[in-house]
């Protein structure tokens, strides 16, 4: 069996909504906030099924990385797509609910809250990190774009708390 | 219990320190542009536009790969992703420029200047980077300062330095062998965040205690906000938090 590791799934994400700096200072605190995400992140009972959705995401990503991946002419995941699609998981707080992976014929990448038919969330992650989102609650409809900088949205958050309700 | 709110005053009056803690000042714009942002145009652009900017070095996004098998080799393999930015030096290293395709930042690495010789290059430098194409809308605007206060020993009090420090457990005497404290705060009554991180940086010459405080804001439309204005605003909240997080002790260190 070939292993193939694409060394972009351990890139490096912006763990918190942060200002980018150059100093040694700033590569510290940054080296530090990371450090301390990934021992959390590492355990079983948090981190564990986080890690799932990221070897499932790697696993979709890579199914879908050649054009035509449908054989209906769907265009490929981008590495920017993925990029912006791993950077989201790894922004989902702890202890929120994992979401399903999937890809979608225009090359952008899913992500599914599925509760029951009337209560899902799904959210597209395109190319330029927008964040495409569209929500049933019950009877409520919700959609939108919101733009993924390195923090998960509080709109998100706040639309699963109401989807686990 | 309601939150109190805030009154930002930007013309309060803060103390000039001669050895000022900031080891950074920063600025970042997340924006996008629907002009094309090639690598030749930037580039040739900010030859001609920033010559007090001699080093100049293109960003690329690059993936790695590697495969591994059994009975073989690993091999691995770099791809060319494309043009993601440029970054720019100063003669003096001491000022850094980043031009990427959604995100302007610049940093005033230490001896910090003063805020009208930061802001006014920030804004200079961000006027150079949307003549390469109109930023109508900002994601994101932040503003972050970078303090490190040089302790003589590796073993001293946080509460030395610093207002708010981890407290010990009463009934349990251990001792605290390092920290890393992360707060993110809202400003009640004005769009602001502020993530505020305390930490302790080993050194050979004792400790260094790092306050950083990043103040930041959401999205706006440029015509509708004047990024100065806001700048000015950050930079009060910044000033609040640091003045209000030392002890004397501490800003006896700084004057």
């Amino acid at each position: 069996m070939i292993c193939e590791l694409a060394l972009s799934t351990a890139m490096t994400c912006g763990r918190w909504n942060s200002t980018r700096g150059e100093s040694e200072a700033a590569i510290y605190i940054a080296e530090q906030a990371r450090k301390r995400w990934e021992e959390v992140k590492q355990t079983h009972s948090v981190g564990g099924s986080v890690a799932s959705a990221v070897e499932e995401l790697f696993d979709v990503a890579s199914s879908a990385a050649e054009p035509n991946w449908n054989g209906y002419g769907a265009a490929a995941v981008s590495h920017d797509t993925y990029r912006h699609a791993y950077c989201f998981l790894d922004s989902l707080p702890l202890g929120l609910p994992v979401p399903s992976v999937g890809v979608e014929a225009d090359g952008q990448l899913t992500f599914e809250w599925y509760r029951n038919p009337s209560r899902t969330l799904s959210v597209s992650v395109s190319a330029d990190g927008d964040l495409h989102y569209a929500a049933l609650i019950g009877l409520k409809k919700e959609y939108g774009t919101e733009i993924f900088i390195g923090d998960f949205p509080d709109r998100f958050v706040n639309l699963l708390r109401d989807l686990c309700a | 219990m309601p939150l109190q709110s805030i009154k930002i005053d930007v013309e309060e009056k803060f103390p000039l320190l001669a050895r000022a803690p900031i080891t950074e000042a920063v600025v970042g714009i997340n924006s996008r542009t629907n002009a094309l942002f090639g690598e030749a145009t930037v580039m040739a652009g900010l030859k001609s536009k920033l010559p007090e900017y001699p080093k100049q070095e293109a960003r690329k996004n690059k993936q790695a790969t590697i495969l591994i098998g059994p009975d073989e080799q690993p091999t691995s393999t770099v791809k060319d992703l494309g043009f993601a930015g440029v970054q720019v030096t100063s003669e003096d290293g001491k000022h850094i420029a980043l031009f990427g395709k959604d995100l302007f930042a610049f940093s005033r690495l230490q001896p910090y200047e003063s805020w009208e010789i930061f802001q006014s290059e920030a804004m200079r430098l961000w006027q150079v980077y949307c003549s390469f194409g109109t930023r109508t809308e900002v994601q994101r605007l932040g503003l972050r300062f970078i303090n490190q206060i040089h302790v003589p020993s590796s073993r001293f009090e946080v509460g030395d330095y610093l207002v708010t420090v981890p407290k010990d457990l009463p009934d349990l005497p251990l001792s605290s062998v390092g920290f890393f404290h992360h707060d993110t705060l809202s400003v009640p009554g004005y769009p602001y965040n502020v993530n505020v991180i305390r930490t302790v940086q080993p050194s050979t010459t004792g400790a260094i205690l790092i306050f950083d405080i990043d103040v930041f804001r959401g999205p706006f439309s440029l015509p509708d906000l004047d990024l100065e204005i806001s700048l000015a605003e950050m930079r009060w909240l910044k000033n609040k938090l640091f003045f209000g997080s030392i002890t004397d002790k501490a800003l006896s260190l700084f004057q």
